[in-house]
């Protein structure tokens, strides 16, 4: 295998411990093929017939059915690592990637992390830490109040004294905090004492630390991030932004880049905000900062990602730069191989989210076979995807079945690529968020780029429907009903039990009992 | 051939159809109470339909439903029975929403329950879900036991139900 990259690098490695699943770790495990390094899997139980484990030079078996035994179990993929020879672990995203204690014993255990120092993790994960660290590097946070008091009361009565500073309408956000957990919202003074000690009670449940603080509430504001990449040797450069407004819950469904509110002025101080952040915490690897940008155009310090990013796909095809390879780049030690002058904005991408969910009743998440997959194809056309035709969809991982992404000359021509690739995905046997998607891209608020955070609860307050039915679809089911079409579904196993039936040798789908990723 | 369908609107389709030089024409659809008048027809390939109009449909069907992609959207519409209610829940059998897990019974057979009484508990997508009682009844089966892993679909308990 082709390592001559990794030549003079001061940390070599060949073989990489992929601590994650589905799509990431498909991502990953092609960005190893390519740099000439051998990948070895990790997975559970019920993923032993996914994807990524066909896809990987070498998989381990983690045993128990639940997370904790298998991609959370840090002493075990450690000593996995260790055992079959793996020099090098990348977490991808969610699961350990943002535990600074994973990190620390990786390095510890003498294995290389591919991804920044645990301190960095504990810096930007403790957010009322970061938000010091930001300002005393003059970037600029969202104004508010960090708590210190630790007794209940006093802190209540803090709480109080802060609010009145801030002003309406505010948040209450944990300091250990993510996914929602341990934030409230707070749009009258009479509520502030209530909601503190829910968000206090709730962060100290969730995390084990109640300490909270108080930022105004940046309405309709844009979430924009900036990717930076930093090496071992102190050079941060910024690969510019990615729009990231439409959200349901606080969750991406579409990202863009470039952001279409975004000057090259506003770009370049956005950009400078993002490297000296990434320098304040002495960061190292992919990462990501997040900032809200208001309607006056002035930006603020949510918070940095200190991993991958699930969007990372639309800087790739923008920049030309391969993020997950320039991971290992940095881990092996090696100098970035380009400065800030040469990173160049090419043309517009967009990524949508393909999630296993039915909009139609409240987003719910979906299940079933994938009967028929069929991903669209063609020029300026990447699929990302942890999943293949015949996979079952289970309740036990996340709905996220595969990310499409387009690019193409400009924005209006990367939204006309989008509707098109949309419109050639077929997925057939789970209900998907494609139709969702495609009246998403084509509203007119969306196509003139007034998009925020709240884009889809303004545009749907009633939730959306289905498509109608159609002459055509009736006649479609009945003349397949009529003339006997296969029974493609009726082959596939329909879960634990699962054998197959096996009447027809033609049938593609017997050999079915997979999970989705 | 006449065939019901019904679409994620609880919209009813009728229609019926024969086979002619052109494929299977349709004799008559109606939509609930409303005819239709249509002139389509279809030829069936091995994983796909081409309707007269040019158009093309891939489809699969799982269960009792088919699944179309038409013209770039994905329907679902579920074929019912002739003569026969939609609700499965009219002969009493009750069926796992969701693949998950049993966690409680609270009935035996034999038992007379009330309309709304919950039967058993399950977990699904990481979630409790209810079983109750679809009406007064009494339970005839029981197809479970705690633990058990269940699939969708899968009958859990039979009640009958006092007329």
């Amino acid at each position: 295998m082709d390592r001559r990259w990794m030549n003079g690098a001061s940390r070599p490695f060949s073989k990489v411990l992929i601590a994650n699943r589905g799509e990431i770790a498909c991502r990953i495990i092609r960005a190893c093929k390519e740099a000439g390094l051998s990948s070895l899997a990790i997975y559970a139980e019920d993923d032993a017939e996914s994807l990524f484990v066909e896809m990987s030079d070498e998989s381990v078996l983690l045993p128990g059915g639940d997370l904790a035994s298998t991609y959370l179990n840090v002493e075990l993929i450690i000593k996995v690592a260790l055992e079959k020879g793996a020099h090098a672990i990348h977490p991808g995203f969610g699961f350990l990637s943002e535990r600074a204690d994973f990190a620390r014993a990786v390095q510890e255990a003498g294995l290389i992390w591919i991804g920044p120092p645990a301190r960095a993790i504990e810096s930007m994960g403790d957010k009322m830490t970061a938000r010091r660290l930001m300002r005393q590097a003059g970037v600029p946070v969202i104004p508010g109040e960090e708590i210190d008091e630790l007794d209940a009361e006093s802190a209540l009565s803090a709480i109080h004294e802060a609010s009145q500073r801030v002003g309406l309408p505010l948040m209450i956000k944990a300091s250990a905090g993510g996914g929602g957990k341990g934030m409230r919202m707070v749009s009258d003074f009479s509520e502030v004492r209530s909601a503190a000690q829910a968000a206090r009670r709730e962060a100290e449940s969730a995390f084990g630390d109640g300490r909270v603080y108080i930022e105004k509430m940046l309405t309709s504001s844009r979430h924009i991030e900036i990717q930076i990449l930093a090496d071992s040797l102190g050079n941060v450069i910024h690969l510019a932004e990615r729009e990231c407004s439409v959200q349901r819950r606080h969750q991406k469904v579409l990202e863009e880049a470039p952001s279409p509110v975004v000057s090259a002025a506003l770009r370049s101080q956005m950009g400078a905000a993002a490297v000296n952040a990434a320098k304040a915490v002495s960061y190292e690897g992919a990462g990501t900062v997040e900032f809200l940008v208001t309607s006056h155009g002035t930006f603020h310090f949510l918070e940095m990602n200190t991993r991958i990013q699930v969007e990372h796909p639309i800087t790739e095809a923008v920049t030309g730069v391969d993020l997950v390879f320039e991971q290992l780049r940095i881990a092996a030690g090696l100098p970035l191989d380009r400065s800030q002058s040469d990173i160049k904005i090419n043309g517009h991408a967009i990524e949508v989210r393909i999630y296993a969910e039915d909009p139609a009743s409240g987003f719910l998440p979906a299940i079933g076979p994938l009967v028929l997959y069929q991903a669209p194809t063609g020029p300026g056309i990447r699929i990302d995807s942890g999943i293949r035709q015949g996979d079952q969809v289970t309740p036990a991982y996340d709905p996220m079945l595969a990310k499409l992404v387009v690019h193409a000359a400009d924005r209006k021509a990367a939204i006309r690529r989008l509707a098109r690739a949309l419109s050639e995905y077929v997925i057939l046997g789970c209900t998907t968020n494609i139709d969702f998607l495609q009246d998403l891209i084509s509203h007119p608020e969306y196509l003139s780029a007034k998009t925020s955070t709240d884009f889809i609860e303004l545009n749907w307050p009633d939730g959306w429907s289905n498509t109608a039915t159609g002459t055509e679809v009736v006649l479609a089911a009945a003349s397949a009903e009529a003339s006997g079409m296969q029974r493609l579904g009726s082959n596939i196993s329909s879960g634990e039990d699962g054998e197959p039936l096996r009447h027809d040798p033609l049938n593609p789908f017997i050999s079915i009992g997979r999970h989705l990723p | 051939m006449r065939y019901e369908f019904q679409d994620p609107n609880g919209q009813r389709w009728q229609v019926a159809l024969s086979s002619s030089e052109a494929g299977l024409a349709i004799d008559s659809l109606a939509r609930g109470d409303e005819n239709i008048v249509s002139h389509l027809s279809a030829k069936v390939g091995a994983q796909q339909v081409t309707l007269s109009d040019g158009s093309r449909a891939k489809l699969c069907k799982v269960g009792d439903d088919w699944w179309v992609h038409h013209q770039g959207r994905t329907h679902r519409v579920t074929i019912l029975e002739a003569g026969t209610d939609d609700s499965q829940i009219s002969d009493g059998s009750l069926v796992a929403p969701m693949p998950g897990t049993i966690l409680d019974i609270m009935v035996t057979p034999g038992e007379s329950v009330s309309s709304g009484q919950p039967l058993l508990l399950m977990e699904a997508m990481k979630m409790e879900h209810k079983i109750v009682s679809p009406s007064d009844g009494t339970i005839e089966n029981l197809l479970c036991n705690i633990g058990d892993r269940v699939d969708q679909g899968a009958v859990l308990i039979v009640v009958d139900a006092i007329e």
